[in-house]
């Protein structure tokens, strides 16, 4: 008698091969009874239920990307990615995290630059769908402030805030492929980049393309910046920033949750000067 | 075996006491069940015909919050429902994901199940899941590892689990069990209930070559607190016949037959017609589902018959 190897080998030796070459096995060694077949044949039955329901799990995630490029495509690129790149966590809803990156250096996708911010944008989508709720601000809710506390009020971020940066129209990508989409319209990839921001206020996922400086402005609050602090780092961030449009942006998306304005007004503090 | 830590369980297939405003939280040995789609959930609660609760799978209900989470949450108000996992790993040689073990609580403790299950199976090692119920070889190593697996989860639910039977492709050369052996001794050491995949035991009879009513009369039948019933797909492989659990149609007359002579061996249990892929509309799967139940009802009204008689 042979002594069989231990589970964590012999699992970790089925695990190499679902994840190998389609002809490599170590099946011999982890001592697999062929039953009329191969113990490679066996395997490669799980082999491909590890490849077929991986690859529609990533395309469920990335609907846009998988219609972009085809589904033959789709699937060699998703296969590579699987092999590379295996998921990580049994939740099968946000698989796909790593796969924007994983494409930037794909050589068949070279011809599609654009297609690594569509995943990044499909992703975040995905993510805002399952944060936890919040209840938004009403759009009204900072005007309603006395002008002399605005300054100190702290702002809550909406636990669903996402957001893409890219070089490409990519929103208008994504809606390029929704239902609602006109027949005659049209999307040019010279129309220039989009910083896009995402929140899900209520059940649906919303999208709004803002400017660097709104989102330097949400990055200061999510910090616990005061806004007058987080007005100065959108400012640094971009010259033209309009603090009144960008606050109006914001709360249409529903991005703000709670203001509290703290009870004395103290000196601002300096460490919040420079929020990194 | 296992000290829980919580409410005291009178058989593994006791349910914890439900508070709130949800549905009613435990399931008649005849409740008839199905896997939920999101594409079916409106027509769940207008048209449920025979189906009286739904199985979630775990790892399909952890959001945070959002859409997906609140509908749940609404089905769940509506009906009993049955937290399957997929990914938990039972038979994992690295041991247990906390962190997974901790969200699965979340999800228990949230939505208050009447059932919860896992797999006798392994999904992944070494950063990699697989998504895949891949196969124990059934040694004293395996039952040791798996024995202890099922103990830190009752642990960390504070109540018992059903461990599946999976569907099997392959077999170990070396083995100091076989599988209703090595169910039969796991239910022994942890206390664990068995959910018992009828769909699956055909599907393993063929693809392994055994005897699926030698395999039935081998298990603690009193311990099954659910049943699945599921259809598969047939396959050649080299010119030899092989049955992939694809659960892609509905549930084969061999399914239906193994189903009938479970239910008459172990009496009636509640049952869930499983579908994941090649989904068919609402009213196709509650006919199905009607088809089950209607077995499921028959096995009852002969067993009381039966017990009329003595």
């Amino acid at each position: 008698m042979t002594h069989a190897p231990s589970l964590a080998a012999l699992q970790a030796a089925i695990r190499d091969t679902v994840l190998g070459a389609d002809d490599h096995g170590p099946a011999a060694e982890v001592g697999i009874a062929g039953l009329g077949l191969t113990p490679a044949q066996r395997l490669a039955i799980h082999r491909n239920t590890t490849h077929i329901t991986l690859i529609e799990a990533l395309g469920d995630n990335l609907p846009v990307v998988k219609a972009l490029v085809g589904e033959a495509f789709f699937a060699q690129a998703a296969r590579a990615f699987l092999r590379a790149h295996p998921p990580t966590s049994p939740i099968l809803a946000y698989w796909g995290e790593g796969f924007a990156d994983f494409l930037t250096s794909y050589a068949p996708a070279a011809d599609h630059p654009y297609l690594p911010d569509v995943a990044r944008l499909e992703m975040a989508r995905l993510s805002a769908l399952d944060a936890a709720d919040a209840t938004s601000l009403a759009p009204d809710a900072l005007a309603r402030l006395p002008a002399d506390q605005l300054p100190r009020a702290r702002c809550a971020v909406h636990p669903s805030f996402r957001f893409v940066v890219s070089a490409w129209p990519v929103d208008r990508i994504w809606a390029m492929h929704q239902p609602d989409w006109p027949s005659n319209g049209t999307v040019s990839l010279a129309e220039g980049g989009a910083t896009v921001l995402i929140g899900r206020p209520d059940e649906t996922v919303l999208m709004r393309r803002a400017d660097q400086g709104t989102l330097s402005l949400l990055f200061a609050l999510s910090m616990g910046h005061p806004l007058k602090t987080a007005a100065h780092a959108a400012a640094r961030t971009d010259p033209a920033f309009d603090m009144a449009w960008a606050l109006t942006r914001i709360l249409s998306l529903g991005l703000l949750t709670e203001v509290t304005v703290p009870s004395a007004a103290p000196h601002d503090n300096p460490s919040e000067e420079h929020p990194t | 075996m296992t000290h829980l830590s919580g409410p005291p369980q009178a058989t593994p297939r006791g349910a914890v006491p439900l508070c709130g405003q949800s549905g009613p939280d435990t399931l008649a040995d005849t409740a008839m069940g199905v896997g939920l789609k999101s594409a079916h959930i409106v027509e769940l609660r207008t048209h449920p015909g025979p189906v009286s609760w739904v199985e979630v799978h775990a790892e399909n209900a952890m959001q945070a919050g959002g859409p997906r989470r609140h509908a749940l949450e609404a089905v769940r108000r509506d009906h009993p429902m049955s937290v399957h996992g997929v990914g938990l790993s039972l038979g994992g040689a690295e041991g247990l994901d906390r962190s997974h073990l901790a969200r699965l609580r979340r999800v228990v403790d949230r939505y208050q199940p009447a059932l919860v299950s896992e797999h006798l199976a392994w999904c992944g090692t070494r950063g990699a899941y697989l998504n895949d119920l891949l196969p124990l070889p059934y040694t004293d190593e395996a039952l040791d590892l798996v024995s202890r697996h099922v103990d830190q989860t009752q642990e960390a639910l504070g109540r018992p689990i059903l461990v599946e039977n999976p569907s099997r492709y392959l077999a170990f050369v070396e083995a100091d069990y076989d599988e209703p052996a090595f169910l039969s001794a796991l239910v022994r050491r942890t206390g664990c209930g068995l959910l018992l995949d009828v769909n699956n035991i055909v599907v393993s009879a063929h693809n392994l070559s055994f005897d699926p009513l030698a395999y039935l009369d081998a298990l603690p039948l009193a311990t099954v607190g659910e049943i699945h019933v599921a259809g598969h797909a047939v396959r050649a492989v080299d010119g030899v016949e092989i049955r992939i659990d694809d659960h892609g149609s509905p549930a084969p007359d061999e399914v239906l037959a193994l189903y009938t002579e479970t239910l008459r061996r172990a009496g009636p249990r509640p049952t869930l017609l499983e579908r994941d892929t090649n989904i068919p509309p609402w009213a196709e799967l509650v006919a199905e589902a009607g088809r089950v139940s209607a077995l499921l009802t028959a096995a009852a009204t002969d067993r009381a018959a039966g017990i009329a008689e003595d």
